[in-house]
């Protein structure tokens, strides 16, 4: 079957690397910049020393701090009407996913006319490249710095979606695993799994292609060695620098296989409950990866090897689903992730979310999924503390 | 080219006698390497009589090659203990090859108080003669003093109060041949500390009545090269001619190889930048009258050098180099041309090393002694060298004596001489020059601005960096750097100007022999001298922390580099 390799997002990855932000938007020819993080990054002082090194070489500074949560397509217009009244002729994300998908999406905005709307999810009309684009995660998890899509909230619907297309991915992204350090255990646990859920769809995903397996299966292999770790010493550089690695390889991932049905109950659960991302995405992950197995045997085992388990030996295609649900309650419990129950959803709402996750990237699932077999996944994982 | 002038400053004699045949192909550094192996204990007290002072000149001195003249001060270092070689431009290498003198070797420690000065007269007849009449000047009035007494077309390489009193961050300065000021310095390593212990207080050359000629292998090969060279140095002339070395700040400040606030690591900022780069300096030129383009050493073609004078236009400094603003500005926060230039004319008068005073200055500033960017203050403190307060005399012997005195963590120096303007974790070659090479941290010995090269494997960085060392080694016995740098676009030329200055064959592979040879026997050197790969190693905070401009850390071991040099 033919594929696309969509996911060359050039990359300056190491320690303190941001610190060369500065030199790199010189290099790239900008003299105006628009910086884009939340109230979070900007009291953490994250962004003032990149900041300080652009304008040491004569780059002028504007700034959006008012990224959201889930941000909402209203703030990557205001976020865009800085940048358009300062002629920025750069812009660069400091943040999470949040942060990253507001200026990718406000990026647009500056060289195309509004509305943000008409550009929103697949197959919308073309648009024309943003300004030089410059991400810098400052967790690790979403991928966003490597993908060619955002994930923002439309304002009226409470829907999640996003406009996708090559033209919007970064021109740069520098991943800095020092700026998660500060990362507090629940945000590395959730953003490390979000990581770990766009690797695993990406592997069982109807689209996996054998690119995305490789960088997949790479993914899940250090967050399952270096998430707990991450998670009990947030100070850990070497386990810090694997899961950013994770992370952006996951996105490598799944920028061309794409999701499936953790992210379809997590784009409904941080809707309906503004749940974290990668917390949402996960609650039912090990179900998941279990009801997928058969309509991805080889992904399965691929997710089953990465996570060091011994999936050889003539096992079933059953079997080996089982043993990576039961690896990843595991790992959830370890990292001290929130199930649905933690969260104070009752079970009588689950067949509300279940109806709301039939529509975004489910139709990516190996196997036709009805209503009933969500249902199925989110009693199962309701409550396994 | 073949004389060696031999002076024992104990018994008074002045002897000549034939360089040996070895000799004859070996210059400046890999001269001093040479004597320095042959005839000096390694283990010896820099300031005792075991120790020589040698000065020498290039291969081919007396040839008609630009910048072939220029002086090589060496011996084993009082600032660093290791082998030394500290060259500078200025007249009197041309004036030293116009006698057919290649070398002087300077020995011994006299047996009393009395200073002399070493005085090559037209005849080219060699005497030390009192120097009662001279002592406790600085260099400016020296020279004039001296100038007075044997004329104007003297060459003088001499030392200030700093020489006398012992500063181990001494230098000797040399008479410019465009303005005859003492404001070219062989800075580096405390040579003048070793021209001070055997007391002599100036080398005077005085013009040769008749200059001595070069015997020529082949003159019209010669000629055939030298011509490439100066029209290549001449057609597309580099901002090292147009403007001066201080141009080399707009280059390598924005890659943040250019030191801030004692090696912090940060990129200078644009608005200080303006006020201290090329352009900023040609300003100040054109508004006090100064000058540029000028040789230092007769027949130079890159003509780097230059006056800047005061607001009232009045001579106030030359040679006036990207370095000292580096150090004794960017380092210590100090944005203003003046000051720096003041600074440097304070220095060269005294007679101690720029580079070595302005890394001492970002010490003290870190130390809180006085705050980042105090103009009043640095100059304050030069002041007190001059004047031999007892901070003044701590000063002089350099910045790792003044660190450890206010007990500052952040001392940027390796094998006791201060690194030299530019940051190593930025530049990554330059961090094994500054290791390993014998002279201590020194960017002569091997510098390229190579910005990300934090991002180049291991091994590529290694053998960039001993391939520097080696070219410059071999470049340190003929030349200098900037015209060299010309012959390296044509690899013809080297090889041209030694067949026909000499004869034989020469390839470009038998020239850097003479590079790898220099640098075996310093290497050799130090080593009996009690040096190990412990000392080839930076101040750690350049391994612990990231430059704040670009991340970068330096993480080459010394044991990967001492492999390197195998």
């Amino acid at each position: 079957m033919p594929y696309n390799i969509n996911h060359m997002t050039p990359v300056l990855f190491g320690p303190n690397m941001s610190m060369r932000a500065g030199m790199r938007l010189k290099e790239m020819g900008c003299k105006k910049v628009l910086y884009v993080f939340d109230q979070g990054i900007k009291n953490a002082g994250i962004p003032d020393r990149i900041m300080k090194n652009a304008e040491a070489l004569g780059i002028k500074s504007y700034v959006y701090d008012q990224v959201k949560a889930d941000p909402p397509d209203y703030t990557c217009e205001e976020c865009a009407e800085v940048g358009i009244k300062a002629k920025v002729d750069g812009v660069v994300a400091i943040g999470g996913g949040s942060s990253m998908d507001t200026a990718k999406v406000a990026n647009i905005l500056l060289t195309n006319p509004p509305p943000l709307s008409q550009y929103m999810g697949f197959g919308g009309p073309p648009f024309k490249p943003g300004k030089t684009l410059v991400l810098i995660p400052t967790t690790s998890g979403t991928g966003s710095e490597v993908t060619n899509m955002a994930v923002i909230t439309d304002s009226k619907t409470g829907n999640k979606g996003g406009p996708a297309n090559n033209t919007l991915r970064a021109t740069l992204s520098i991943v800095d695993p020092v700026l998660t350090v500060g990362m507090p255990p629940s945000i590395t646990a959730d953003t490390g799994m979000d990581a770990y859920c766009h690797a695993a769809e990406a592997l069982t995903s109807g689209q996996a292609n054998p690119m995305s397996d490789i960088v997949g299966a790479r993914a899940i292999n250090l967050v399952c060695k270096s998430l707990p770790v991450a998670v009990k010493d947030g100070s850990n550089l070497e386990a810090r620098t694997d899961m950013s690695f994770a992370a952006m390889c996951a996105g490598y991932a799944f920028n061309d296989a794409i999701t499936h049905l953790g992210h379809s109950i997590g784009h409904t659960l941080g809707a309906m409950y503004h749940i974290a991302h990668g917390n949402a995405c996960a609650v039912a992950i090990g179900e998941i990866m279990e009801y997928v197995a058969p309509g991805a045997p080889d992904g399965i085992r691929r997710v089953g090897a990465a996570m060091g388990l011994d999936v050889n030996h003539g096992l079933s295609t059953q079997k080996v689903g089982e043993m990576v649900r039961d690896a990843v309650r595991k790992l959830n419990k370890d990292i001290g992730l929130k199930t649905l129950k933690d969260h104070g959803i009752k079970r009588s709402e689950l067949n509300a979310i279940a109806e709301r996750s039939m529509s975004g990237p489910i139709m990516f699932s190996p196997r036709k999924t009805s209503k009933e077999d969500l249902l199925e996944l989110l009693e199962k994982s309701y409550d396994l503390s | 080219m073949s004389k060696v002038l031999r002076v024992n400053v104990k018994t008074g004699a002045t002897t000549f006698e034939e360089a040996k045949e070895e000799y004859k192909l070996l210059g400046n550094r890999g001269l001093i390497a040479r004597v320095m192996t042959d005839e000096v204990n390694p283990k010896c007290d820099p300031l005792g009589k075991e120790n020589k002072f040698i000065l020498a000149t290039g291969i081919l001195s007396g040839t008609t090659l630009p910048t072939a003249h220029r002086l090589s001060a060496g011996g084993k270092s009082p600032l660093t203990g290791g082998i030394k070689e500290s060259n500078v431009g200025g007249n009197v290498g041309y004036m030293l090859a116009g006698h057919g003198i290649k070398m002087v070797i300077i020995e011994d420690i006299p047996g009393d108080d009395s200073w002399k000065l070493l005085v090559v007269d037209k005849s080219g007849k060699a005497q030390l003669v009192p120097a009662d009449d001279y002592l406790g000047l600085n260099n400016y009035s020296l020279v004039e003093k001296l100038k007075a007494k044997y004329g104007n077309k003297i060459g003088v390489a001499s030392i200030g109060l700093a020489g006398e009193r012992g500063y181990r961050n001494c230098s000797i300065q040399v008479t410019d041949a465009s303005t005859g000021h003492p404001s070219r310095a062989a800075a580096r390593g405390g040579m003048g500390a070793l021209m001070g212990a055997k007391k002599i207080k100036a080398v005077v050359i005085d013009e040769p009545a008749t200059r001595a000629s070069f015997n020529y292998a082949d003159k019209k090969k010669f000629d055939a090269a030298r011509k490439s060279l100066v029209e290549g140095l001449t057609a597309r002339p580099s901002a090292t001619t147009t403007v001066g070395t201080i141009s080399v700040i707009d280059m390598v400040s924005p890659m943040a190889l250019t030191p801030v606030r004692n090696y912090s690591g940060e990129i200078i900022d644009i608005k200080s930048l303006n006020k201290i780069n090329g352009a900023a300096f040609l300003k100040k030129l054109e508004k006090n009258g100064g000058k540029n383009q000028l040789p230092c050493q007769p027949g130079c073609v890159v003509r780097c050098s230059n006056i800047y004078n005061d607001s009232k236009g009045e001579y106030l400094t030359g040679g006036f180099e990207y370095e000292t603003v580096a150090m004794c500005g960017t380092n210590c926060m100090i944005d203003d041309l003046d000051t720096i230039a003041k600074i440097d004319r304070m220095c060269d008068d005294l007679g101690v090393d720029t580079i070595e005073t302005g890394a001492t200055i970002g010490v003290c500033m870190e130390a809180g002694k006085i705050p980042w960017g105090d103009k009043k203050g640095a100059i304050k403190l030069v002041q007190e060298m001059i004047d031999g307060t007892e901070f003044g005399k701590l000063m002089g012997q350099g910045t790792e004596a003044v660190g450890k005195a206010l007990g500052v963590k952040r001392v940027p120096t390796v094998k006791g001489q201060s690194l030299s303007g530019y940051d190593p974790r930025n530049t990554q070659i330059v961090s094994i020059t500054y290791s390993t090479s014998p002279m201590g941290a020194d960017h002569t010995a091997g510098v390229m601005m190579m910005p990300n090269s934090d991002l180049m494997p291991k091994q590529f960085r290694l053998s960039m960096g001993v391939n520097m060392q080696t070219n410059m080694a071999t470049c340190d016995n003929l030349m200098c750097m900037y015209a060299y740098m010309g012959a390296m676009f044509n690899p013809t030329i080297m090889p041209d100007l030694m067949a026909g200055a000499f004869g034989g064959e020469w390839d470009a592979a038998k020239i850097s022999q003479i590079g790898t040879d220099t640098l075996k026997l310093e290497r050799a050197f130090n080593k009996a001298a009690g040096f190990t790969i412990d000392d080839d190693v930076l101040p750690e905070f350049f391994y612990n922390e990231p430059a704040l401009s670009t991340g970068a850390i330096c993480d080459l071991t010394k044991e990967e580099m001492a492999e390197a040099f195998k």
